[in-house]
């Protein structure tokens, strides 16, 4: 085959055509036209055969599916992700749930919701260990199991065997009426409840102080002087949600005109700490002189008798400081700690006594019942089972792992195999506490697999006076049956928890009507509003007098400082409880005070990362049997000689790779009759290897003077920020919006910077879990952050400050301007409006945006295989009222403008007037403090207008005439 | 006397016009409502329909019959009633299924007939409106052309553009490379070369204008193509239900008038009629005896919809039945099969509507936010918000 051979006399060379001297791209007015006009038309021609046809797949309608309507439902329930057990509302869409939010009419939280509540349908849609009972190993049926299950129990109640129900809190009523009828049938059987981070100190002073084994209720919004020991009150511990509400009460200047000073002493900024106006850092082991001190001080203004003290804290100052103000404000103060140690709660008891708090701010008639946890009936329980004394075990709902001090784990978790009964009710997770799986398939070893707590009835009563029911809001995932059913069929009781329930209710709850109607009526508000709240107890005053001394010895020798790095496990949520449960939402929100995400740090302060030359993100070795690694960080304001190890830390959580499991259990011990949750003399040392961090934070250096404002609470009383600035200064000089002008003030003040609000977006909006190889690219979806800042104040104090930021809405938006296709637009209504589907993504809006609140697809998050690792459980609940965005469009917040659309067909089409405060944002009604108000500035009653008369409105970078729809009110400093 | 009489009578037949214009005035009567959700699908007033012809009911039988019969017609059957019995053998031993409607929603109902029994019945003429033949029949090569269209057209394009343009240009290129004009310039002056061809030029762009004014008009509403129809797992007809027994349509689609979506009738809803009417006007028995294997096999029929939105596109058909209160006529054409689209649902389409359209200001939503707005005699949808991107897209 011969090839023709293609002779071109003279080629073509560009270079030469173009630096040909006579060249010039110039052409005539008509030959540029006929240029535009060709590829316009071919522009134009590519563009219109570019969409597909077939049917347009919506996900408002379910694949196979005929639904009737897409009417949303709400139905009340209760969460259980934590002891705290929040009302709350699950907003469902064709039977499939999207959204959970606080219950607003529960006088407890007000309608926020923390962010481990926000994303737990995450959880309902995790693939389950166990689907279905299971009895060594093998999968059985129901009857069977209650077979043989029955039969083992009879066999035990006829030889008087001990047995025991071990598990988390329960503070539901009618679950604690049937453990005693349970208990009536089989004889001996014991009910121990056990709590990740105990409040056994807590419950065990209280009940040697007032004879009561009660955690009382706080009243922070009274509180004119709050002193917190260690309690991350805002975050953790017993009830952040509704702490946070009371707290943030407590600080609403607008209204009081006056400010709590908030003082805490801790050795690991919390979130809680963040907040205060003073923050003493001080190590674990100094907490009891600290505290033999403050007692000591205020007892000498009481005129009270001293303890003895022999040792010094290096505190002198800051003790005289807080006690002189303490007892200025007497009984209008809380002292409260989270230590586990019996003789510092008996001191905080004595502190609050002498102050006379009790029956003012502290409340110990309304008391709570979310934590009561016994350590002390652990450990016997752990000698109990060392000595075989134990004849069966019923393991109920465990989120966390079972923990016995490490000292004593490996016997007891031996002797664990040889007790003849063992049942486990959880769905994920294999025996929580044993990791070899032999025990799975030892003899009589029972898996019976209770589902999610959205998929089952149950009742609860969080405090005196405060019940809430739970009801089954998804059908059943898996052949799941609720503790509660199994207990009532091996009682031999008929029916099913629900009606259970009912009797039990209608016998000892509603027992004024005794007429059938009466109790139907009050059932049905029962469940459609989700709560019972009887009226509150009058409170009483406390007052107890005991002689402390030996509290205040124990507390001294408790206290030897002795240089070494003390190691502690903060009251903080790891990245997953389980190692089997991975919730890629909530890893994703980033921790709210170090900001980092993804990956679990021990964090360590600046001066001893030095003395160990650690720097972010460096691996460490501790000196333990198993050589743990674990990744740290370096935390400012944390206490020097510290190092704080989360519970159950553990990185690269995508990859199923456990570091460390037994590390929590080595680290904590059980000490003068409770546990104990830090350590000191354990060594480290640096490895010569690291791991990436990523915090999502849009840092700029010195960028906070530019963005955040405060004032000190006399700056506020004499010149506020605005003083002499009117409301009707924040309206647009250049545009007038004629209907609507939706507009959101966001109190910073009142902000704890908790990130519930973030989760909230999320979960409403369908923002995609990314990944942490695109977050080190900075390629975060959230469209609303909340940046931190440090700063110092002038006594060289750590000042904590957040601010959360979304999309400012700008009346003159600089991205509206650069957009080349106007697919980002003012509406009529104050909105700056996306269109997704308009979008070329040419980012140039994203780039003009002085807010960075813009946020680029660089991938199809939700379809693409690297991403659906985060992404596959989220496609079982997304939102269908928002749309999923594609690959290469921007995207940002929208104000939430399904809800305001839904809304106002709503009122169209029941002719009614739109009411303020019936549109919430996702963020506003997620928010526990009530910092954000979303509302209609046009409306000159709304809440929105009347709080821009505060004097501490201000803008965003409003030098630069954006004019924005979302105001902020500088924070106010107690210093 | 005879005079007397004649004014009565006069005052007596002219009051009925009047009330049944007050009837209209007032909207809908309970009873015209009671007997459209619960009646209209079997019976008629002044025709035989599944049921009998209602015109004239009380003076057959008396109230308390009807009123027993109405709430469960078994009941009476079983009591050897003979009438009943004759009823139910009469018309093919036909169930009426019982109902929970009260005594007074009975007579509210039986009120009603009698009103409407005085008008004249309006004959539902059939055969009016043409009946396309339902099924797949649309979807032939036409169909298949515009959805390849892409690939043709970029076909012709690259066809075009290689044969012609490029070897013209290279050609022009190679002959007068390196010549001087009479100016003294090298023709490579982009201005004198296309200067020198405009006939070219002029042929290339009313080419691709020919182009586009055929192409363009048939792609564009490509995404909101009309006349495209699906095939259902039942083959069910509109014209049946609709027009020819009047089916009210929010007995089949109960979210038109509560939600976004305006829904689709599960099985239950469809054999709450077809248990009893097994046999169809046009299909006979074959299409009813899959609902029935469906309904038997505890399934739940999976309708493919004619009319569906792309995921960023939010239509809400509450607001505009109840609010707005237009007929479902309107957008979906009810000449003939409703599942074949008629409209072409695009933007340009809904804002047309909105721009022309005034809004109702009696509704006190609107009454609270004109306050602010400069009021004008007629003020439309698009001037109130209704043109926000963000109305729809989000």
């Amino acid at each position: 085959m011969t090839r023709k051979k293609i002779n071109i006399k003279k080629p073509f060379h560009l270079q030469s055509f173009l630096e040909n001297e006579n060249f010039s791209f110039q052409t005539s007015r008509r030959g540029f036209f006929k240029y535009v006009g060709f590829s316009a038309a071919v522009l134009a021609l590519a563009e219109a055969c570019r969409t597909k046809t077939g049917n347009l797949v919506s996900r408002k309608i379910p694949a196979g599916q005929t639904p009737s309507s897409t009417e949303k439902k709400w139905f009340a329930s209760t969460c259980s992700a934590c002891h705290a057990n929040c009302p709350v509302l699950v907003k469902t869409i064709n039977n499939i749930p999207v959204k959970v939010e606080g219950n607003a009419a529960s006088n407890l939280t007000g309608g926020g919701l923390c962010m481990s509540g926000q994303t737990i349908l995450e959880e309902i849609f995790t693939q389950k260990i166990f689907t279905s009972p299971l009895l060594n190993g093998q999968k059985i049926s129901w009857e069977e199991a209650d077979k043989k299950i029955i039969s083992a129990f009879n066999k035990t109640a006829e030889r008087k065997g001990k047995m025991v129900i071990l598990g988390p809190t329960i503070n539901s009523p009618s679950t604690l009426q049937l453990i005693s009828e349970f208990s009536e049938k089989y004889g001996n059987v014991q009910y121990i409840p056990v709590d990740l981070f105990s409040s056994h100190a807590l419950l065990k002073a209280n009940e040697r102080c007032f004879g009561k084994r009660a955690i009382p209720t706080y009243i922070f919004e009274k509180a004119k002087m709050i002193v917190s020991f260690g309690a991350d009150f805002l975050a953790h511990w017993i009830s952040p949600v509704e702490y946070t509400r009371r707290y943030s009460a407590g600080r609403d200047i607008d209204y009081k005109r006056e400010l709590s000073y908030h003082v805490q002493v801790e050795a690991v900024m919390s979130l809680t700490g963040a907040n205060a106006d003073k923050r003493i850092a001080i190590k674990p082991s100094e907490e009891g002189i600290f505290l033999l001190e403050l007692y000591n001080e205020i007892a000498g203004f009481a005129g009270k008798s001293k303890l003895r003290s022999t040792k010094f804290s290096g505190f002198k100052t800051e003790t005289r400081e807080i006690a002189d103000k303490l007892w200025n404000e007497r009984g209008r103060s809380i002292v409260i700690g989270n230590s586990n140690i019996p003789a510092n709660q008996m001191l905080i008891n004595g502190i609050n006594c002498l102050l006379d708090n009790y029956g003012r701010t502290i409340d110990l008639d309304n008391i709570s019942l979310q934590k009561a946890g016994n350590d002390e009936a652990v450990i016997g329980l752990a000698n109990e089972i060392m000595a075989g004394k134990i004849d069966a075990i019923l393991l109920s709902g465990f989120r966390h792992p079972l923990l016995f001090p490490h000292d004593m784990h490996e016997q007891v978790m031996k002797a664990f195999k040889t007790i003849p009964l063992i049942i486990l009710f959880d769905d994920f997770d294999v025996l929580p506490g044993l990791d070899d799986h032999s025990i799975e398939k030892s003899e009589n070893h029972f898996i019976c697999p209770s589902g999610h707590f959205l998929e089952e009835w149950n009742d609860h009563r969080q405090k005196q006076g405060h019940y809430s029911i739970s009801q089954p809001v998804v059908p059943r995932q898996n052949s799941t049956r609720s503790f509660q059913d199994s207990l009532l069929k091996w009682s031999n009781l008929n029916g099913n928890f629900e009606d259970y329930i009912r009797r039990f209710w209608k016998e000892n709850i509603f027992i004024d009507q005794n007429e059938e109607t009466g109790f139907e009526n009050s059932w049905l508000t029962l469940l459609t509003s989700g709560i019972y709240e009887k009226p509150a107890l009058p409170l009483k005053k406390y007052n107890f007098d005991l002689y402390l001394d030996p509290e205040a010895a124990q507390a001294e020798k408790n206290s030897i400082v002795t240089g070494e790095i003390e190691i502690i496990i903060p009251e903080q949520r790891s990245l997953r409880h389980s190692p089997q449960l991975f919730n890629p939402v909530l890893i994703e929100i980033n921790d709210p005070v170090n900001k980092s995400c993804w990956d679990d740090f021990a964090t360590i302060s600046g001066k001893t990362a030095k003395s160990y030359n650690l720097e972010d993100g460096d691996l460490i070795e501790l000196d333990l049997a198993d050589k743990p690694e674990l990744p740290v960080l370096i935390q400012p304001g944390q206490a020097e000689g510290t190092l704080a190890i989360p519970f159950d830390l553990c990185y690269n959580p995508s990859e199923v790779e456990q570091l460390a499991p037994n590390l929590s259990r080595s680290l904590f011990s059980f000490q003068d009759n409770s546990f104990f949750y830090s350590v000191s003399g354990i060594k480290f040392r640096k490895l010569n290897r690291s791991i990436s961090t990523v915090q999502i934070q849009h840092d700029i250096v010195d960028s906070r003077d530019l963005h955040f404002r405060e004032l000190t609470l006399n700056e506020f009383l004499e010149k506020p920020l605005n003083s002499d600035k009117q409301p009707a200064e924040f309206f647009s000089v250049r545009k007038k919006y004629n209907t609507h002008h939706w507009a959101m003030v966001v109190d910073l003040n009142l902000c704890t910077g908790c990130s519930s609000c973030v989760a909230g977006c999320i979960i409403e909006n369908n923002i995609p879990s990314v990944g942490k190889k695109q977050l080190v690219k900075r390629r975060e979806m959230h469209w609303l952050r909340i940046d931190r800042y440090y700063s110092k104040d002038k006594n060289n104090n750590l000042k904590v400050s957040f601010l959360p930021v979304m999309c400012q809405h700008c009346t003159n938006a600089p991205c509206e301007a650069v957009c080349p296709v106007a697919a980002t637009s003012s509406g009529s209504e104050g909105i700056n409006q996306q269109v997704y589907q308009r979008c070329i993504g040419s980012r140039y809006c994203a780039a003009n945006c002085p807010y960075q609140v813009r946020k680029f697809n660089f991938c199809n998050y939700f379809t693409e295989k690297p991403f659906m690792n985060f992404n596959d459980v989220r496609v079982n609940y997304l939102n269908p009222d928002v749309s999923i965005r594609e690959k290469g469009i921007i995207e940002k917040c929208s104000m939430c403008i399904q809800r305001i659309q839904e809304a106002k067909n709503r009122a169209k089409s029941t002719g009614t007037a739109l009411q303020d405060g019936e549109i919430k944002t996702a963020c506003s009604r997620s928010c526990p403090a009530q910092a954000i108000t979303f509302g209609d500035l046009n409306d000159k009653g709304s809440r929105v207008y009347s709080l821009l008369e505060s004097k501490r409105a201000f803008r965003l970078l409003e030098s630069l005439g954006t004019e924005p729809s979302v105001i902020y009110l500088a924070k106010v400093r107690n210093e | 006397m005879s005079l007397q009489k004649n004014i009565l009578l006069i005052i007596a037949f002219s009051c009925i016009p009047i009330l049944v214009s007050a009837q209209n005035n007032t909207g809908m009567s309970t009873g015209e409502r009671l007997f459209r959700d619960n009646c209209s699908a079997c019976h008629k007033i002044g025709k035989e329909l599944i049921g009998p012809d209602l015109s004239g009911i009380r003076s057959r039988m008396p109230e308390e019959w009807i009123i027993k019969f109405v709430q469960n017609s078994q009941l009476v059957i079983l009591g050897r009633d003979p009438y009943a019995i004759k009823l139910f053998n009469d018309y093919k031993q036909v169930i009426m299924p019982e109902t929970k409607l009260t005594e007074n929603e009975i007579l509210e109902i039986l009120k009603y007939v009698t009103c409407q029994e005085k008008i004249v019945p309006v004959q539902v003429q059939t055969n009016v409106y043409p009946v396309v033949p339902e099924g797949r029949k649309k979807t032939g090569l036409l169909t298949f052309l515009l959805q390849a269209r892409i690939i043709v057209i970029t076909i012709i394009l690259l066809i075009f553009t290689f044969l012609f343009i490029f070897p013209w240009i290279i050609k022009l290129l190679k002959k007068d490379a390196g010549k001087i004009s009479s100016a003294g310039k090298t023709i490579y002056d982009l201005g004198f070369f296309f200067k020198k061809q405009v006939a070219g030029i002029f042929y290339v762009i009313s080419l691709s204008i020919i182009i586009l004014i055929i192409l363009v008009p048939v792609s564009r509403n490509h995404a909101v193509q009309t006349g495209i129809m699906q095939p259902q797992p039942v083959v069910f007809s509109h014209f049946t239900h609709y027009d020819t027994f009047s089916t009210d349509c929010s007995f089949c689609h109960p979210g038109a008038k509560k939600s976004e979506f305006a829904g689709l009738p599960g099985i239950n809803n469809c054999m709450k009629c077809h248990s009893f009417i097994t046999e169809g006007k046009k299909y006979g028995k074959t299409e009813l005896l899959k609902l029935t294997n469906i309904y038997k096999s505890k399934k739940n029929i999976s309708w493919a919809t004619g009319y569906r939105f792309s995921d960023y596109v939010h239509f809400n058909h509450s607001v505009h039945t109840v609010t707005a209160k237009i007929d479902c006529t309107t957008c979906h054409t009810r000449t003939d099969n409703m599942e074949c689209r008629k409209n072409s649902f695009s933007m340009k389409w809904c804002i047309d509507c909105h721009k022309t359209t005034a809004i109702d200001k009696n509704g006190k939503y609107y009454r609270k936010i004109l306050d602010s707005v400069l009021v004008r005699q007629k003020q439309t949808v698009s001037e109130l918000g209704g043109m926000d991107c963000n109305g729809c897209h989000y």
